[in-house]
């Protein structure tokens, strides 16, 4: 099937998107298939101000090529703007981010200007509900492609949730409707955390200030107030924000092709301590990164992301 | 450091409503600072004696207006009354009675200072006797009567010490000087002819090495920079804990810190040690160091006794023997340069300080008076012991005297202790500080043995 | 200085073609030091800053060695927590004692090894010809340790200072939330990791299997050592009363095993791989205020002053480990320096006489001590044949150090320096011998400064 490609003026603002997602009209119908169309937005100029703010927030020095979650934060809009159609099999909000993996051919410089494109792909039934991929790709001038950043979004729903599943959920409230990610053995059960190397003290504003450098002002993020009125009992940690720390964190190379995939597991409610643990590979250049809630009054340790970051040549 | 009082009283509206109600009104009492010069002039000296031509020559020689009676003067600066040939109480009216007509001629700051001979006790004379003990009657009293800070002392030269003695000529200065502004109505005793005049008399611990204890802060910083100010190089030692006063006085005064606790029992020791590592030999030793724990003797506690026995008059007599120890030590016998040198000069000069509280007893301090009596007796045996060896001990006694430590007395009690005295005032840190000064001077070798008030005239005590 | 001035000599003349000649280095001697006593964080010093305790530092060393009107080639001094406005800190305390105003200064910072670079600085110079004379200092208020606002307010005030209208202005205002004004006191944790420095210990502690029994026994012994010192006399002329403190305000002449023993741990207790956490208050130091100085010239220097040396800055040495992802504990850098300081001297575990290794933890110490034991450390981690062997326990912290006399951090160098210097003259007069010491320092970043003393003078 050919690709229809819609341009848009400029990266969509987030407060229009989640407004539009908001508004929807109630009896708009869904599709039963992912939208084949890429939304595109051409020559975005990666903001050095913007770059280093994000890069101060994830505890490292302004540099001149460009965080991976730079680029991340940059295309997002794009393709929630491409979630948010009406006719999108699920809805926006409630997605729930899994995974994400970012492969970055090569290094991006600050001031940069570059070509955005997202599409979505690989809808497939989960037992939560139905999973799919948030696929964009970020070109430079000349049409090469710079780096291709994959997120794996969980729609929750009945759709794929045999009976069993949904029972274990009830008689385990603790895992919550944002508890164990499905096929880890993270979150909850299982998880026999390591000795931390590094601790993070995130307080109540952490959502607001990745909010800030990043423009993702979804509301569960910004304050225990607004998180309350989207179900959470507290405002949560973005998870981007966890995983572009790690990254940070794990002294990557950034003049080197990467790759940096993440694996979210139990949301990080705000403030907590998160421990974390690093282990450098130096056989395959790589760093391994776990991140976890220490277990208290009780509760066992829960997981709350794995990041592997890997440099490749 | 002038009282809330005092400063009042100094206001024109001050003065008149403390003359209306019968108020002291305090004179404000000139410092060496204030009047430099040795005699205040014109200075008239009484008495027809040799001894009386003798002490009119050294004035003339100390560059003073010399005049021999009060004829024609309106205003006169200082008066000295020669008594030593006095045979018979009789002979004292037809020398002192001119003073009488002159006594509101005195300038403000003026000195009334007697030279005569001390009763001795002995029976082959008992008008002689009669008429030494009865100049000390008339010298504490005028030092009542006179007025704008005047004040009236007395020498007491003993007999066979010649009136131009050392000690005589340098207790007659100092008492004639602005040193003495708070010491009124006592006796300076010149028992021997010992003691040397200094190559200048502005100067005269020029040349002297001085060890003062609790030198860090109050009287022991006032005594530093006096002795520093009279040439002397010093030592000055405190307790560690005011380590960083002591540097800081040291730093002014170009002198040697020496952090010590008096009361360790290896103190002595200690001090000895850092004197011969720095070669130091003490012409002057200063035993200022001293604490009050003030209690009524009924709520008196060990703790509040015994640090007061210790530092205030055990500290000086373990530090005075065992320096007096070092005295005949040869050099060391494997030869080594350092153990055995003299650490204290042939000369020596020890003043401690005792207090009018050592004298007459206070209300609330019977530890600090037993120690400060203890003193008194203290120096009294040390001159003693040390009778022909050229050194010397002495004591001063200071009354009210406005530091830190007399800051902390209530209000009341403390606006009362300081008006009880002839110059109805408490006295600086710098007055105790010239009269040991004066003390550890090389004039002042034939005094020995003797407290000094220095007291304002002090009701208490004699 | 003394060399020939080559350098006036007009360009004219046929002497500037060739090579300037190379200068010889000079020895540069410890003289002695002064410092105030320590004390306890919020306790004597409570309200007195940096630059106070700086100055009374100098003031005291100056009056001990009749420094004043003393033109001195330069101070180097330095604080780990640093106000803003001290940022010429060792300079403006110089002016405010009697040393000669022309006194140049420098400030100089590296953590809790801030102290020892200061003197690593001072005798870098005197050897290079530099300067015959120097002043080597440290100073820290944990007590007046700097406050700062918020990132973002900062930010916010930057644009708010450079907007040009009042609407602009305005703008930026509106942008201000309570928040943002809430102060941010210093961290006291690790950049990279956020785990305090006591965390990162407990877990080299728990690697190295430090017993909680050893802790407890080298923090009494620092205890036991120092009050002994300060009652032979030892620190007469090595500290100066301040403030009513005449010794350190954390001694305690009275500590007991029992009573350490009953201290609960509080470092490793929330790190849930540490079974049995055995660091408590007692075997950790606590936070200090206090400021030390060091004396040091050329030997021509003190000479001229009449002062004898103590000893001599022989050599120094740093290293840095990476701790950032556990690969090495964050206080370990010094067990790789000292081995290159020994090394490049020739000189094995044994030759040293005197060891200071600053006692940040007692199982800093502990754990130094134990790799230089460790074949597997030593073959690993330094390269060797073998582990370098075990020291002399009765050579160690013979006087104390920070367990008992407490630890401002940038005033620990000038501590141990002082007081090693005087015991290497002590001992050396006693034996007759020329006497080593090694001075290890470690410090946050996964830092580390050592360096070797040697006895001098008669």
């Amino acid at each position: 099937m050919s690709e229809s490609i819609k341009d848009l003026g400029d990266v969509p603002s987030f407060p229009a998107v989640y407004a539009a997602a908001l508004t929807r009209r109630p009896g708009a119908k869904r599709a039963a298939d992912l939208p084949e169309i890429t939304h595109r937005v051409r020559s975005v100029r990666i903001d050095p101000e913007r770059a280093a703010a994000f890069d101060h927030l994830m505890g490292g020095p302004a540099t001149e090529l460009v965080h991976p979650g730079v680029l991340h934060v940059l295309a997002f809009p794009v393709s929630l703007s491409l979630m948010a159609r009406t006719d999108f099999p699920a809805p926006l909000l409630g997605l729930v981010h899994l995974k994400n993996s970012v492969l970055q051919h090569r290094p991006v410089r600050v001031g940069e200007s570059v070509d955005v494109e997202c599409r979505v792909r690989n809808l497939a039934p989960h037992r939560k509900g139905r999973t799919f991929e948030a696929v964009t790709t970020i070109l430079a001038k000349d049409g090469q492609i710079v780096a291709t950043d994959v997120s794996t979004y969980l729609a929750k729903g009945s759709e794929g949730a045999g009976p069993e599943t949904r029972r274990r959920q009830e008689q385990s409230p603790s895992s919550g409707k944002y508890g164990p990610a499905p096929g880890r053995s993270g979150g909850k059960a299982g998880f026999t955390p390591p000795a931390p190397t590094a601790r993070w003290a995130l307080d109540a504003g952490t959502g607001r200030r990745y909010a800030e450098v990043s423009g993702d002002a979804n509301p569960i993020h910004m304050s225990a107030l607004s998180a309350r009125l989207f179900g959470f009992p507290k405002a949560i940690a973005h998870g981007m924000y966890t995983a572009s720390r790690a990254f940070t964190e794990s002294r990557p190379d950034l003049s080197r092709p990467l790759q940096w995939d993440v694996s979210f597991d139990a949301p990080v409610l705000l403030p907590s301590a998160v421990l974390v643990r690093y282990e450098d590979d130096p056989v395959t250049d790589s760093t391994h990164c776990v991140g976890w809630q220490s277990a208290r009054s009780g509760k066992p340790a829960r997981r709350h992301f794995t990041v592997d970051v890997t440099a490749l040549v | 450091m002038t009282d809330t009082y005092t400063r009042l009283i100094r206001t024109a509206p001050g003065r008149f409503l403390a003359k209306r109600a019968g108020l002291p009104n305090p004179p404000k009492l000139a410092r060496v600072d204030d009047r430099p010069g040795a005699v205040l002039g014109p200075v008239v000296v009484l008495g027809a004696s040799a001894g009386a031509d003798q002490v009119a020559q050294i004035l003339l020689a100390w560059g003073a207006d010399v005049r021999r009676r009060f004829d024609g003067l309106s205003r006169v600066g200082s008066v000295v009354v020669v008594l030593d040939e006095i045979e018979h109480p009789g002979a004292i009216g037809e020398i002192v009675l001119p003073l009488a007509g002159a006594m509101r001629s005195l300038a403000p700051g003026a000195r009334i200072v007697t030279i005569s001979r001390p009763a001795t006790g002995s029976g082959e004379s008992l008008s002689r006797e009669a008429a030494r003990g009865g100049v000390e009657g008339l010298v504490r009293s005028l030092g009542h009567e006179v007025r704008k800070g005047a004040t009236a002392n007395g020498i007491l030269a003993a007999d066979g010490v010649a009136l131009d003695a050392p000690g005589v000529q340098g207790a007659l200065r100092f008492l004639l000087s602005a040193r003495s502004a708070f010491i009124d109505g006592q006796f300076l005793a010149v028992s021997t002819s010992e003691g040397e005049l200094p190559g200048d008399w502005d100067r005269p611990l020029a040349g002297r090495t001085a060890l003062i204890t609790g030198a860090a802060r109050g009287i022991g910083a006032a005594i530093a920079r006096t002795f520093s100010s009279l040439g002397a190089q010093l030592v000055l030692l405190d307790i560690p804990a005011s380590g960083t006063d002591l540097a800081r006085i040291s730093n002014e005064l170009r002198a040697t810190p020496l952090q010590l606790d008096v009361t360790a029992p290896d103190a002595p020791e200690r001090v000895i040690a850092f004197l011969r590592e720095r070669g130091i030999v003490l012409d002057a030793l200063v035993l200022n160091a001293g604490i009050t724990k003030d209690k009524l003797f009924a709520n008196m506690t060990p703790e509040r006794w015994d640090p007061v026995i210790a530092v205030n008059i055990a500290s000086q007599l373990a530090l005075v023997e065992t320096l007096l120890g070092t005295q005949g030590e040869g050099a060391a016998a494997d030869g080594s340069a350092v153990v055995g040198t003299p650490v204290i000069s042939s000369a020596l000069r020890i003043v401690s300080l005792a207090s009018t509280s050592g004298i007459a007893g206070n209300r609330g301090q019977t530890n600090y008076a037993t120690s400060k009596a203890g003193v008194i007796a203290f120096v009294d045996a040390l001159a003693d012991r040390l009778d022909g060896t050229g050194m010397t001990a002495n004591a001063v006694a200071p009354g009210f005297i406005e530091t830190e430590m007399t800051a902390r007395i209530p209000a009341l009690q403390r606006e009362i202790a300081r008006r009880v005295n002839s110059l109805q005032q408490g006295g600086q840190p710098l007055d105790v500080a010239e009269a040991i000064g004066f003390l550890s001077s090389a004039p002042a070798g034939g005094i020995r043995g003797e407290t000094l008030r220095v007291c304002g005239q002090n009701i208490v005590g004699k | 200085m003394a060399e020939a001035p080559a350098q006036k000599q007009s360009p004219q003349n046929s002497q500037s073609a060739k090579p300037l000649a190379q200068k010889s280095l000079r020895d540069a001697v410890v003289l002695g030091g002064n410092r105030i006593p320590f004390a306890r964080a919020g306790g004597a010093y409570a309200g007195i800053s940096n630059q106070d305790m700086l100055t009374a530092t100098l003031e005291g060393l100056v009056a001990r060695f009749g420094l004043q009107e003393e033109l001195v080639g330069e101070v180097a001094g330095g604080a780990v927590l640093k106000l803003a406005s001290d940022l010429n800190l060792t300079r403006e305390s110089v002016l405010g004692t009697p040393l000669d105003a022309r006194t140049p200064a420098i400030d100089i910072s590296k953590a809790c090894a801030t102290g020892l670079e200061t003197v690593v600085h001072i005798s870098n110079r005197i050897q290079l010809g530099q300067i015959d004379s120097g002043i080597a200092c440290g100073v820290d208020s944990a007590s007046d340790s700097p406050i700062e606002v918020t990132p973002r307010l900062r930010r916010l005030l930057h644009r708010l200072n450079s907007a040009k209208t009042a609407l602009d202005r305005a703008k930026v205002l509106t942008a201000l939330r309570p928040s943002d004004l809430a102060p941010v006191p210093p961290a006291n944790a690790e950049a990279r990791t956020g785990m305090s420095m006591g965390e990162h210990q407990a877990i080299t502690a728990d690697a190295w299997g430090i017993t909680r029994q050893a802790q407890d026994e080298l923090a009494l012994a620092s205890h036991q050592n120092l009050a002994a010192a300060y009652d032979r006399g030892f620190l007469d002329d090595l500290v100066t009363g301040y403030r009513g403190l005449g010794r350190d305000q954390n001694l305690r002449a009275d500590s007991s095993l029992e009573k350490l023993g009953k201290l609960k741990p509080v470092f490793g207790v929330k790190n849930p791989a540490i079974a049995e956490p055995t660091m408590t208050a007692g075997n950790s130091t606590p936070l200090t205020d206090g400021a030390s100085s060091v004396l040091i010239s050329t030997r021509e220097w003190a000479d001229q002053h009449g002062f004898a040396p103590l000893a001599r800055v022989v050599d120094t040495r740093v290293a840095a480990v990476d701790f950032v992802h556990g690969e090495e504990g964050l206080l370990m850098a010094p067990a790789y320096a000292v081995p290159e300081l020994l090394d490049a001297n020739g000189l094995a575990l044994a030759d040293v006489d005197l060891w200071e290794i600053h006692e940040a933890f007692a199982s800093t110490v502990l754990a130094t001590l134990a790799a230089w034991e460790s074949e597997e450390f030593c073959r690993e981690k330094l390269g060797r044949d073998g582990a370098l062997g075990a020291i002399d326990r009765a050579t160690l912290n013979v006087t104390g150090s920070s367990l008992a006399a407490g630890h401002p951090f940038a005033a620990t160098g000038g501590r141990i320096v002082a007081t090693l210097a005087k015991l290497l003259h002590e001992r050396a007069r006693e034996t007759g011998r020329v006497q080593r010491g090694v001075i290890s320092v470690c410090a946050a970043g996964g830092q580390g400064t050592v360096a070797l003393l040697e006895s001098d003078g008669k």
